[in-house]
């Protein structure tokens, strides 16, 4: 969720995003990407530092200089995000129907007291 | 809009030890009985979400404080079946009433003998809202190892 929020966050800025679209299309350079876009050196590291906590770009070490690239799990973070929510709320709703499940159970004990057969798992 | 890049479907299933038209309703017409309460947008906590039982109903939370916050729409209402919604929140948590930044939620009810029912979920369409689409063309820009490794991640899921 933090990570998601970041990400939107990240990517609302259109030279960051500009960035991110470079990156992609292969791994860059501080000094590539500077080069390409009308960006300075320091801002561009200041621009990749927000992409990389982000988790949207990591940094690798390429002899004497910093190579960034995309993450695929950054691409991901929507997709788990909801992953998230909906593993949540289902175990919630889950909860709730047992709750009415039980209290049915138990008024209609009276009539049958047969609960067989209703187990899942 | 370029859509090239699809993010596959979030998909869950539960059971739960009630008949189809019980677990419907409970999902639908009693919604702020089991959504959790952190999961709102108002400022304010919310004290029902109300869901208009009908294809094109709106999908809303109404708050303590008595405002109204969309979250979507109704898309398909077949009750004890199945209800379609749709997704209208973004990233910035504010509601775009078009469908073609909204995401879709699909939930299907299943008998499972005399009284449980599956429930299945299905979240499609995720690369619709702003920020997935972004991410989606940012990596669409060139055919390059990383796309291919998106595409590797989310086909192994």
């Amino acid at each position: 969720m933090a990570n998601l929020e970041k990400a939107f966050e990240a990517l609302g800025d259109p030279t960051r995003l500009a960035i991110f679209q470079r990156i992609a299309t292969r791994p860059h350079s501080v000094g590539e990407i500077a080069g390409h876009l009308p960006v300075s050196r320091p801002a561009v590291s200041q621009h990749l530092r927000v992409l990389k906590d982000a988790g949207l770009v990591s940094d690798v070490k390429d002899g004497t200089r910093r190579v960034y690239e995309v993450r695929p799990e950054g691409i991901e973070a929507l997709r788990r995000y909801f992953d998230q929510v909906w593993e949540r709320n289902l175990k919630a709703f889950q909860a709730a129907a047992d709750k009415i499940s039980r209290e049915k159970g138990s008024s209609d004990d009276r009539s049958s007291g047969n609960k067989a057969g209703k187990k899942v798992h | 809009m370029t859509e090239a890049v699809e993010i596959k479907p979030v998909r869950k299933s539960i059971e739960v030890e009630l008949a189809p038209l019980d677990a419907f309703q409970l999902f639908t017409s009693d919604m702020a009985a089991w959504w959790p309460a952190t999961h709102h947008i108002g400022k304010t906590p919310f004290i029902e979400i109300v869901i208009e039982p009908r294809a094109g109903g709106g999908w809303f939370e109404v708050d303590r404080d008595g405002t109204a916050c969309q979250w979507g729409s109704i898309l398909a209402w077949d009750p004890p079946h199945k209800v379609v919604f749709a997704w209208g929140l973004q990233g910035d948590w504010t509601f775009s009433p078009d469908l073609r930044k909204s995401s879709e939620v699909e939930v299907r009810f299943t008998p499972m003998g005399d009284s449980a029912t599956l429930v299945e979920l299905e979240h499609r369409h995720l690369e619709r809202h702003e920020a997935g689409a972004k991410i989606a063309e940012a990596v669409d820009q060139g055919w390059t190892p990383v796309l291919a490794a998106f595409k590797a991640l989310i086909e192994k899921k």
